[in-house]
């Protein structure tokens, strides 16, 4: 994992230390975290040479993300960046959510649309029936609603 | 924390939804529209769909100003139902186009057929006529200007009297 408590400060590669919600922090090289605009511009205020706190990302989240960050900063060619960004957001849903806001909130444009498309493509071709099931979602129209909704949108059902 | 149940998925929020929209094709969103009330919200949204509006349908885009509580996700849906019927509708097939009457006329007394077709067969009345017989033709009546001389060959002023145009089955009837 890439988690890691990191005390060290620059030595020859400038490390940037980010502080998740829940006070874990990691250390990522400068190269790779400045690909998250939210970053690049709390370096520019002045936080570079302290801990950037993130307070809208936890851990967990936090963990993958510098994962992302790091393997995108690694000059990997671009066919084994596809190969793994496929894995890479090929996870629980709920992890997928996670990851979806943490990219959002860091500003990682690259990322936000790999996993914005990811859930795209969950909801795409199916029936609200079985987007219903796939995301958990209750049915809260009443039938005269339901009905009312799905004669609107008949449209985009044939 | 231990013994969180991982399958009890959350549902995406609001949040999540709206930086999916951009992903999703039209139909995609008028069918997620119908999941359940804030997915409708989040998919049907006026921010959705007014640019979308305003960038494919203009005509229908302008009819905010006329009734403002028109959302326009079903503004959308009036014009795209509207071309979807033109574009399924078959181009009529013309009985007689313009560009098969050829109109020459001259000036000789005695010729009164000015033009004299037999028209291709045709697909669109075939119930009516099954080979094709049809002719069109335009005929162009004279009368003499000076009725009391009517054996001077030299008369050459003569005006028009009468233009009929006639499409008819030759097979049937003959005038």
């Amino acid at each position: 994992m890439a988690s890691s408590e990191s005390t060290t400060t620059s030595t020859t590669t400038k490390v940037l230390r980010l502080k998740s919600s829940d006070n874990e922090i990691f250390g990522v090289e400068e190269k790779a975290a400045l690909q998250s605009e939210t970053i690049k511009s709390l370096a520019e205020d002045g936080y570079s040479e302290d801990v950037i706190p993130l307070f809208n990302v936890e851990k967990k989240t936090l963990a993958k993300i510098v994962e992302w960050l790091n393997k995108h900063a690694s000059g990997s060619s671009k066919e084994e960046l596809k190969r793994w960004d496929a894995d890479f957001v090929d996870v629980d849903k709920d992890v997928l959510y996670d990851l979806l806001l943490a990219s959002n909130y860091l500003n990682i444009e690259v990322l936000l649309h790999q996993l914005a498309q990811k859930v795209a493509d969950m909801i795409k071709g199916k029936k609200p029936e079985e987007i219903r099931q796939l995301f958990g979602i209750k049915n809260d129209f009443t039938p005269e609603e339901e009905a009312e909704i799905r004669r609107e949108n008949a449209w985009a059902f044939e | 924390m231990l013994f969180k149940n991982n399958k009890v998925s959350h549902s995406p929020s609001w949040e999540l939804l709206s930086l999916v929209t951009h992903h999703l094709d039209l139909k995609t969103l008028a069918i997620a529209s119908c999941v359940s009330k804030s997915w409708l919200d989040s998919f049907s949204s006026e921010d959705i769909w007014q640019p979308i509006c305003s960038a494919e349908h203009p005509s229908a885009y302008s009819l905010k100003d006329i009734d403002p509580t028109v959302p326009y996700h079903r503004l959308y849906v009036i014009a795209y139902t509207a071309a979807s019927k033109l574009q399924l509708r078959k181009p009529v097939k013309p009985h007689l186009s313009l560009n098969d009457l050829l109109f020459i006329v001259s000036f000789v007394p005695d010729a009164e057929d000015l033009f004299s077709k037999e028209i291709p067969l045709p697909e669109c009345c075939s119930n009516i006529v099954t080979s094709s017989s049809i002719v069109a033709e335009i005929k162009l009546g004279f009368c003499k200007e000076n009725v009391g001389d009517e054996d001077s060959k030299d008369d050459s002023k003569f005006r028009k009297g009468k233009l009929s145009v006639a499409i008819m089955n030759t097979q049937d009837l003959r005038y």
